[in-house]
């Protein structure tokens, strides 16, 4: 694909593709799983298709849309709120008839486009107080609404991704000091009033996963265990007896990683992480050759997105962080994130593709 | 609109670091993820082996035990144990405390707990069997916290009519480390139950059946995950089915109404055991399952042993009913003539020592069958001293006394019966004749049990005599066990005749001394005993006797009875085996006569008919006895 400003980031599509294509053989070799490779795929075309579209508009077209996407986002997430599904105890799905999805999800993207655009507009080396605020306000909403499910992972990658975006664009001095103030008093604050008892037990378990004193530890424990048994060369595809034996929680969505780990070992797991940091070197090599600073922005957003996701995803896989609840980019399986993760690498691709300027 | 503006230099800058600060948490990761796959590997195996599949036993249903009529003497219940695993204890003091705490164990099972724990070479070790639903409840509530304990889904023995046939029916335990070694006990596991006494024990290798396997998953904690199918299924044990009757056991334990003693009852044509008692009882119930301690202590502690084995271990001297023996051994050898009369004053002289018969005013002129029926010590002191104590003891063996039955149960006694031989073996001291005299009225150092007496018995009533027969068929493909002859001794018909003539006149006539063994109906043959014991501590008195058959004309049932420090055998021993057989004749279908021609008053004299003998005639008798053709 050729277009009159650039070239399409075939490296970049093809990682993403080779994540795709390892999900689906991994859920594969998951024996009694029902046919989770099966909807995984559909969701991986559904994916593709998102990954076209948001390839093909323009995302200047799409930053000038992204008040009413963000405000659509938004109300499905209001919706979810009242009428939706509680699964592992929050709140946050939503259900279409047979189709099930989580918007905090597509929310992420909508929320990257809106934040570019209040960000885009500074000069100066650091963002004004207005612009902060303005940035603040745009994410304090999804937050506030995920909150309330309430799915505290979602919540601290939404807190992340902006946080990566208003980093680039330049925080002052005194607004350092303020950041470091609010976030030691809310984190207190947090620690003692917004959250639940198991959410608190999964930090605790967190010192000491090996214990196994808790349910939680239990899983960890469970995880580290499959990942550290792969060794070097990996049991082989499918002979993984943690995955297999279905010692693994959550081995199709968020543990997905150490079913990988356990099957591939050291050089297969350190394969996945290459891939992840090719798709971010190629993110952020557009981001920075990106023809504004719009285009920019909403790539560091989706890479911020993405490196969040597997940084955070990876260190709870391997027990270095507590469990929250969060997805491996394009590896896990689950509609909403493979959609988005597609969507996402497609907005990239489109600022990469529109990256010489004309005029 | 969306700004046309660059990215600033400065914004520029901070992206590179923030790109750079991305790819090296992932290297940090990578880093990580080498730590744990290639140096912490053999570890993390180690712990991925534990989370594997194990094979766990599946106990077989054991085979059920039913009476003559099919009626479930012992069946199966399911019940829960509750089980340490001794590889997931971290801390002793701690889980045995928890046991505590969940199992209601008190301080002392708390110490043979911890000290089980401490030296046990198991996987696991029970710790409390047959939980009650709500201990159950606990532990599982705690599987996580504790995960040294596990319910275990188990079979227990149930005794559905408690205490009756306690002892016949036997108990289970844990299979001990000595039975662990022998070869016969090959395929068992530490902790396997057993059956140890009665049937439950002499029949365990075909109630037990075969314990089969099952495949479940466990995780690294050793829980159990999920049950892969059955791989080995377990073949349940056979049925056994008992010759004892219900019914007639059930009567006999009633009869001894909290008195100490045993009962044994045979059935003439089969050698079939239709009762067998050791009273007080004890139901075996109480170590099979939720009772066991408490219950098992309290037997323990019980000063009348309920858990001592009366019928088969109790070996005491007979008393008056050795008589019998006297008879026929005088008989047979010819020693004297059974219508020689002796004069009994209530005391007499023999070997120059004073002996006393147990009626002071004494029986007055008495031939062999008012001795009998009238229990006169006097005439056996002189009849059996005439005897002597060789041909004495020889009848006794040739009898079937000091030596086991052969009964299908496991400690029988042998009893004793001493002579000459004996008494320079076990004292270094010759014979004296004042002894045989003792012997003569079953006092001394004569030592026999009911199945012993029940033998003499059946010679007297059959010419032979059974080996006794609990167990009579295997499985319901029908493995049935032959009757087997122990002993078959021809006496002469003389002896037969004046001994079964006597027999009845105990029961039936006037001065008899078994009156009260007499049935409406029935005609019964029988001789009491009254034997003394030395008295110990507390407990004195006489141990009564009665061993007879009935009906005496053409005899099913043998019954024999000792009632310890019971006194007189026709007071308290005659009743119950009046009970035994009122019980167990219209069983095996022997309808009563209007009329029993030996019975009531005024005396009538012996049917020969009846006794189904040829009427001989006195000369006869003498020429016959002394080629008495005897097969032991």
């Amino acid at each position: 694909m050729k277009t009159k400003n650039g070239e399409l980031d075939w490296g970049l599509l093809l990682a993403s593709l080779l994540l795709c294509a390892l999900s689906l053989l991994t859920l594969r070799s998951l024996s009694g799983s029902g046919d989770s490779a099966g909807r995984q795929l559909f969701w991986v075309g559904a994916g593709l298709v998102a990954m076209f579209v948001f390839a093909a508009v323009d995302y200047r077209t799409l930053g000038n849309w992204a008040v009413v996407i963000f405000a659509a986002n938004a109300a499905l997430l209001g919706v979810v709120l009242v009428s939706g599904h509680e699964v592992n105890g929050s709140r946050s799905w939503l259900g279409i008839g047979a189709i099930g999805g989580q918007p905090s999800e597509l929310m992420k993207v909508a929320t990257v486009l809106l934040l570019a655009r209040a960000l885009s507009r500074c000069r100066e080396a650091s963002l004004r107080l207005s612009q902060l605020a303005t940035a603040a306000l745009i994410v304090g909403i999804p937050i506030g609404l995920v909150a309330l499910q309430p799915d505290m992972g979602t919540v601290l990658t939404f807190a992340l991704i902006a946080g990566v975006m208003i980093l680039v664009g330049g925080l002052s001095r005194r607004v350092w000091i303020a950041a470091c103030v609010l976030g030691l008093v809310g984190g207190i604050g947090m620690w003692n009033f917004g959250l639940k008892d198991y959410q608190r037990a999964r930090i605790h378990s967190f010192w000491q996963p090996d214990s196994a004193s808790a349910e939680i530890g239990y899983q960890v424990l469970q995880s580290r265990i499959a990942i550290g048994s792969g060794g070097l060369r990996g049991k082989g595809f499918a002979d993984g007896t943690q995955s297999q034996l279905d010692f693994l929680p959550e081995q199709r969505t968020d543990f997905i990683f150490a079913v990988i780990a356990e099957a591939w070992g050291f050089l297969g797991s350190t394969c996945v992480l290459g891939l992840y940091a090719f798709i971010l070197t190629r993110g952020f090599r557009i981001a920075l050759q990106s023809r504004d600073a719009y285009g920019a922005y909403v790539a560091i957003g989706i890479m911020a997105a993405l490196a969040i996701h597997v940084l955070v995803n990876l260190s709870m896989v391997m027990g270095l962080f507590p469990t929250v609840g969060i997805p491996l980019p394009l590896l896990s399986y689950g509609g909403s994130s493979m959609v988005t993760m597609l969507a996402g690498t497609g907005l990239v691709l489109n600022v990469g593709m529109r990256r010489i300027a004309n005029g | 609109m969306v700004g046309r503006e660059e990215l600033p230099g400065r914004a520029r800058e901070r992206l590179r670091g923030v790109r750079t600060m991305a790819l090296l948490s992932l290297a940090v990761l990578g880093a990580a993820l080498f730590r744990m796959q290639v140096l912490g590997s053999e570890r993390y195996h180690a712990l991925a082996e534990m989370n594997s599949m194990k094979r766990v036993t599946v106990d077989a249903p054991r085979g059920l035990i039913l009476d003559r009529e099919g009626r479930v003497l012992v069946k199966n219940r399911p019940a829960f144990d509750a089980v340490i695993r001794t590889d997931h204890v971290v801390d002793m003091r701690a889980t045995v405390e928890r046991a505590g705490i969940a199992l209601g164990l008190d301080g002392k099972a708390r110490e043979r707990l911890q000290r089980r724990l401490k030296k046990s070479r198991h996987a696991e070790e029970i710790c409390k069997v047959d939980l009650s639903l709500g201990e159950v409840a606990y532990l599982e509530a705690r599987s996580l916290e504790w995960p040294e304990f596990r319910v275990r889904q188990g079979l227990v023995r149930s005794y559905p009519h408690g205490t009756v046939a306690g002892h016949v029916l036997g108990h289970m335990g844990e299979i001990g480390e000595e039975q662990l070694r022998s070869p016969a006990f090959a395929s068992y596991t530490a902790g396997s139950v057993i059956g140890r006494t009665g049937v439950e024990g002499r029949y365990e290798s075909y109630l037990h059946g075969r314990d089969g396997s099952r495949w479940i998953q466990v995780d690294n904690l050793g829980r159990e995950k999920r049950d892969l199918g059955r791989l080995d299924p377990p073949v349940s044990g056979l049925d056994v089915r008992l010759a004892l009757d219900l019914d007639v056991q059930s009567a006999a334990e009633r009869a001894f109404a909290g008195k100490r003693g045993a009962a044994f009852a045979l059935d003439l044509r089969t050698g079939g055991v239709l009762a067998l008692v050791s009273s007080p009882a004890y139901d075996p119930n109480a170590f099979a399952g939720r009772l066991s301690g408490t219950r098992w202590q309290q037997y323990r502690q019980d000063p009348s042993q309920p858990m001592y084995d009366r019928a088969l271990l109790a070996t005491l001297p007979p008393g008056s009913v050795f008589k019998v023996i006297d008879a026929i051994a005088g008989l047979e050898s010819a020693a004297w003539d059974p219508e020689d009369p002796i004069t009994c004053n209530g005391r007499t002289t023999v070997h120059g020592d004073q002996f006393h018969c147990w009626k002071p005013a004494g029986h007055g002129v008495v031939t062999l069958h008012e001795a009998m029926r009238g229990s006169c010590n006097v005439y056996f002191y002189h009849r059996g001293d005439a005897v002597g104590i060789e041909r004495l003891a020889d009848w006794s063996r040739k009898l079937g006394l000091g030596s086991p039955t052969g009964v299908d149960l496991d400690n029988e006694g042998a009893g004793l019966v001493p002579d000459g031989n004996w008494k320079r073996r076990e004292k270094g001291e010759p014979w004296w004749p004042g002894e045989t005299v003792s012997v003569a009225i079953g006092q001394g150092a004569l030592q026999v049990s009911v199945l012993q007496v029940a033998s003499v018995m059946q010679i007297v009533a059959t010419e032979k005599a059974w080996v006794p027969q609990v167990v009579t068929s295997i499985g319901s493909g029908g493995f049935v066990r032959a009757p087997r002859l122990s002993r078959s001794v021809r006496l002469a018909p003389d002896t037969l005749f004046r001994l079964r003539r006597a027999l009845s006149a105990v029961v039936n006539e006037p001065g008899g001394t078994g009156g009260r063994a007499r049935i409406d109906g029935y005609s019964v043959s029988g001789k009491t005993g009254t034997a003394q014991a030395p008295p110990i501590g507390e407990d004195v008195g006489e141990h009564a006797w009665f061993a007879g058959y009935a009906p005496s004309e053409d005899p099913a049932v043998v019954a024999v009875v000792f009632v310890e420090r019971g006194g007189h055998g026709g007071e308290t021993a005659a009743p119950i085996v009046r009970a035994i057989f009122e019980s167990a004749l219209p069983k095996l279908g022997i309808a009563p006569k209007a009329k029993v021609e030996v019975a009531g008053r005024p005396v009538a004299p012996p049917n020969l008919a009846a006794a189904g003998l040829p009427g001989p005639t006195h000369d006869r008798v003498s020429a016959v006895a002394r080629h008495a053709e005897v097969t032991p």
